[in-house]
């Protein structure tokens, strides 16, 4: 062939797929801590109904990434840092250290029981080696500071009914030096004004000044902040495990303050928490004084308005939305008292909420009798933790309001190294009330349920895992859109093969359930719900600079009513040649309706997610780059776009743009 | 008349996509990772795999009706790590006709991965009242080898949201992969999905039955039928024809006769 004939050939082809060519320049590098994240998030949102627990996830996430866990200190305490691992792993861990002095290598937690090689891939990008006290980049002494803004907009979106633009707007401000740090967060949503109220301040603004102590004083943090003690059921305003009911995480107690820098505009304490300690007793003292959006009742006289229902979308961009905000005033005071000794700890937490306006009684179906009615509501729970060999047992038991209980037993149990069994039983009275307060696999306030769980994970052959759990709940009274006692059954199983350089993952999910049926007049029939849903995986890290995954749902609602299914395709890549990544997805859908949504996990803004339900027949598409032009300098951008066919056979588009800055020093 | 050719393979609501290749074909068109000339039709990604140039005729007879024969002519030129391809297809008949002329590029990126594109120009004649229009669409894929034996590909067909065009055209996602078993067989297996629809899937396998003749079958659920097919190669020609059957409209046989123009392999 010609030299010239070539060299035209050549041209055509490098024009042509002048993007992929790029790609020719792999090259080796460290594997980033991206896929992990994403993995996990994947898992939470495989339900998609928990986002307000993957933004606290994906928060806990990076937190873990500025601030790792220091494995070598041998602590408990520090190492339930790393939420997703399982207590039998967590004390595993810490009683290696204790035994055989410092790991000296990543590879080395891998012979750690209970861990394998998965495992410490895993957790190696959110730990340290480092024994030293001073934690992380931002509790150095060395004063270090970032500085994140978010700007993004659908464009062509308009709503005439706005308060504001449709911008969506957020900003992190976040400070360490030594032991302390202080931060802010402000955010107004798309539509929202960005300035309101009086004094003028941004929609939400949310801030912090915390001091991290090794004597006495442990902890105190000033302004905003979440807590946790225990199982939860009293207090819990963060990140809860048990997403996953095949592979549930840890389900033993935790007592822990931090900071709020996450964007949830309700469920926070502002105010002032402190944490005393001496030896093995730890005491945490809180006080918030917080304004929260509500439904007010406004028919009676001035003196008579009561509280609807709390509101806690955190959307305000109608003057609707406008006449909630921070609308009703409460106070809530605590107090944790906690013993650890090797095998065994407890705790005792007291907690009351007093409001500015009473709740009203509900008056719309039997589902609000149980309702919250008052202005007080007190809260006391006692919970214990117990290692014996490989068994760990812990619970807790709460009571509260007209002395309704709840109660949580949890049993993990490793008989061998490659297999462990766990089992929880919770219980929520109907009426039991706790307005912060969240534990494994219970919904946000919980009540009105009776569940029992149990799961099993093991190592099948060498890098195939198998997993496996069912939950079954009983709701003794009436629900929303449930006027009758109702149960429902969760089950789902899982394999994964993970062999060097690729991964086949699949789940099935069982969800069976009931609800009214809709009928025009008198008392609503039982519709049963059944759901079916499959999901495989297949992820192929080509090079260390380029990852693709295939992915297809099939879902089926009420044997096969409604059939929901999703083929979808990503590619990641970094060059070797230039300080940018690229992100990119293309997905095919088609759903028979709602009920057999698809929700499909996507790579955002740092310190952020995106979790679309996907439904109807259509694509979703979106590309985002990464930019570092200089060290301390991210710049992000994602485009997005959504089409699905209308009834009418048009097809309809939804675009969103987002824009990233995010500046460490 | 209108109603069968909308159901060609990757119809959507205006045609863009035709199939191509009875060695394909033999195989249920699991093919997306399976180098070969056809490539510019299934996965250009696979274009440079061809070790030397090649050209090729298909002549597909859609259940047996000729005003829904699909007439295919395709070439490839490779060179290097690289190959081009361009490929012209006609189907239909007088009153409602569509031709797809395409140029393709595939490149080796890196040992056991490759990536190509492809653009079509899409000219559809109807009689009558029916619109005619002349559209572009693109498509491209990766091929990648997942072990020395297994290859996977993916290909995305048209991802251009269709709010760039006037008339709509439907997406196509296709990922899939294959192994070479010991004993000269290989077997494919593939997910489709087109915008509107669910996911298909296509399963087939090629074993060579000596020096010269293949012997190849597979099965879709897209239109639920099993197709079969057998090759035989004498140089330079090389002689593919197939049948696919379905359930409500009977047999499609489709026939494909290739030169290969140097000594015939395909790379790893």
């Amino acid at each position: 062939m010609k030299p010239s004939v070539i060299k035209a050939i050549r041209i055509f082809i490098y024009t042509l797929i002048l993007p992929a060519w790029f790609i020719y320049d792999i090259k080796a590098q460290e594997k980033t801590n991206e896929e992990m994240i994403r993995s996990m998030a994947e898992e939470i949102s495989s339900t998609g109904e928990n986002s307000a627990d993957l933004e606290l996830f994906t928060e806990n996430i990076h937190d873990l990434e500025i601030d790792p866990v220091r494995i070598n200190l041998g602590s408990l305490k520090e190492n339930r840092r790393l939420f997703f691992l399982s207590e039998y792993q967590i004390r595993a861990l810490s009683e290696y250290v204790k035994k055989n002095g410092k790991i000296i290598s990543v590879n080395e937690i891998s012979s750690i029981s209970g861990f394998d090689n998965e495992t410490a891939a895993m957790i190696a990008p959110f730990i340290t080696l480092e024994e030293s006290i001073n934690r992380g980049n931002y509790q150095s002494r060395k004063p270090r500071q970032t500085l994140l803004s978010n700007f993004s907009v659908k464009p062509g979106f308009k709503d005439p009914d706005a308060a504001g633009s449709q911008w969506k707007m957020l900003t992190k401000y976040r400070f360490g030096a030594g032991r302390f740090s202080a931060g802010f967060t402000s955010e107004k949503d798309a539509g929202e004004k960005y300035f309101s109220g009086t004094p003028l301040m941004p929609d939400f603004f949310s801030g912090f000044l915390s001091f991290n102590g090794t004597g006495i004083l442990r902890e105190v943090i000033a302004g905003d902040f979440s807590a946790q003690f225990g199982s939860g059921a009293v207090i819990n305003t963060g990140f809860r495990s048990g997403l996953s009911v095949a592979v549930p995480g840890v389900l033993t107690p935790i007592c822990d303050i931090r900071p709020h820098t996450s964007t949830e505009e309700n469920n926070f304490f502002r105010g002032m928490a402190v944490t005393l300690g001496k030896g093995k007793i730890e005491t945490t003292l809180f006080a918030s004084f917080n304004n929260i959006d509500a439904t007010i009742n406004n028919s009676g006289d001035s003196l008579n308005k009561s509280v609807t229902s709390l509101y806690k979308s955190g959307i305000h961009n109608t003057e609707a939305a406008l006449g909630k905000k921070d609308v009703l005033k409460e106070f809530t005071w605590g107090i944790n008292t906690s013993v650890y000794f090797r095998w065994v700890s407890a705790g005792i937490i007291v907690t009351e909420n007093i409001f500015s306006l009473p709740f009203s009684s509900g008056s719309s179906g039997p589902e609000d009798f149980y309702d919250f009615c008052g202005t007080r509501n007190s809260l006391a729970g006692i919970w214990y933790s117990l290692s014996a060999g490989r068994f760990i047992i812990s619970g807790e038991v709460a009571s509260g309001h007209a002395m309704k209980h709840a109660v949580t037993e949890s049993v993990s149990f490793v008989p061998a190294d490659r297999i462990s069994f766990s089992f929880l039983y919770r219980y929520y009275a109907p009426g039991f009330i706790s307005f912060h307060g969240k534990s494994a696999f219970s919904g946000s306030a919980p009540a009105n349920e009776e569940a029992i769980l149990g799961s099993i994970k093991f190592e099948a052959a060498r890098n195939f895992f198998i997993s496996a759990g069912t939950e079954f709940i009983k709701h003794p009274w009436a629900a929303y859109l449930t006027c009758f006692p109702s149960s429902s059954l969760l089950s789902e199983v899982r394999a994964d093969y993970m062999p060097h350089k690729f991964r086949i993952e699949t789940v099935y999910r069982f969800r069976s359930g009931s609800s009214d049926l809709n009928v025009t007049r008198g008392v609503p029939d039982i519709k049963d719900v059944k759901t079916h849903s499959v999901t495989l995986k297949v992820k192929h890290m080509v090079s260390d600079r380029l990852l693709l995954t295939s992915r297809a749902d099939i879902k089926n609602c009420n044997s096969g009513i409604s059939t929901g299914m999703m083929l979808c395709n990503d590619l990641i890549w970094q060059p070797a040649a230039a300080p940018v990544k690229l992100w990119f997805r293309y997905a095919l859908f088609s759903t028979g309706g709602w009920d057999t949504r698809i929700y499909a996990y996507e790579n955002d803004l740092t310190d952020s997610f995106s979790l679309p339900a996907l439904y109807g027949k259509g694509t979703r598409t979106y590309v985002m780059i990464e930019f570092k032009p200089v060290k301390p300098v991210m710049l992000r951008v994602k485009y997005g776009i959504t089409s699905r066919m209308e009834d009418s056979g048009t097809e309809g588009f939804i675009n969103e743009l987002k824009l990233q800055i995010r500046v460490s020093f | 008349m209108v109603v069968l050719f909308l159901s060609l393979p990757a119809a959507g609501t205006h045609i863009v996509r035709p199939s191509a290749g009875a060695g394909e074909a033999g195989m249920a068109y699991a093919c997306i990772m399976k180098p070969g000339i056809w490539s510019a039709f299934h996965n250009q990604a696979a274009l440079p795999l061809n070790g030397t140039s090649a050209f090729s005729f298909s002549y597909e007879n859609r259940y047996g009706l000729k005003e829904l024969a699909a007439r295919n002519l395709c070439f490839v030129l490779p060179s290097g790590n690289s190959a081009i391809g361009a490929a012209y297809s006609y189907s239909g008949y007088s009153d409602l006709r569509m031709e797809v002329i395409s140029l393709a590029g595939g490149t080796r990126l890196s040992p056991g991965l490759s990536a190509g594109v492809q653009a079509n120009l899409n000219i559809v004649n109807s009689a009558g009242e029916y619109m005619d229009y002349v559209l572009i669409t693109c498509e491209g894929g990766l091929l990648m080898n997942l072990s020395e034996n297994v290859k996977a590909g993916v290909h995305i067909f048209n991802p251009l949201p269709n709010s760039l065009r006037k008339v709509p055209v439907r997406s196509a996602l296709r990922t899939g992969a294959g192994m070479e078993l010991p004993g000269n067989l290989f077997l494919a297996l593939e997910a489709e999905m087109i915008s509107g629809e669910g996911i298909s899937l296509r399963t087939g396998f090629e074993y060579s039955a000596g020096a010269k003749f293949l012997l190849r079958a597979g099965y879709s659920t897209r239109e639920p039928g099993f197709s079969f097919g057998i090759g035989y190669s004498t140089k330079p020609a090389v002689a593919d024809i197939a049948f696919s059957t379905h359930p409500a409209l009977g047999i499609t046989s489709c026939l494909t006769v290739s030169f290969i123009l140097g000594k015939s392999d395909i790379r790893k």
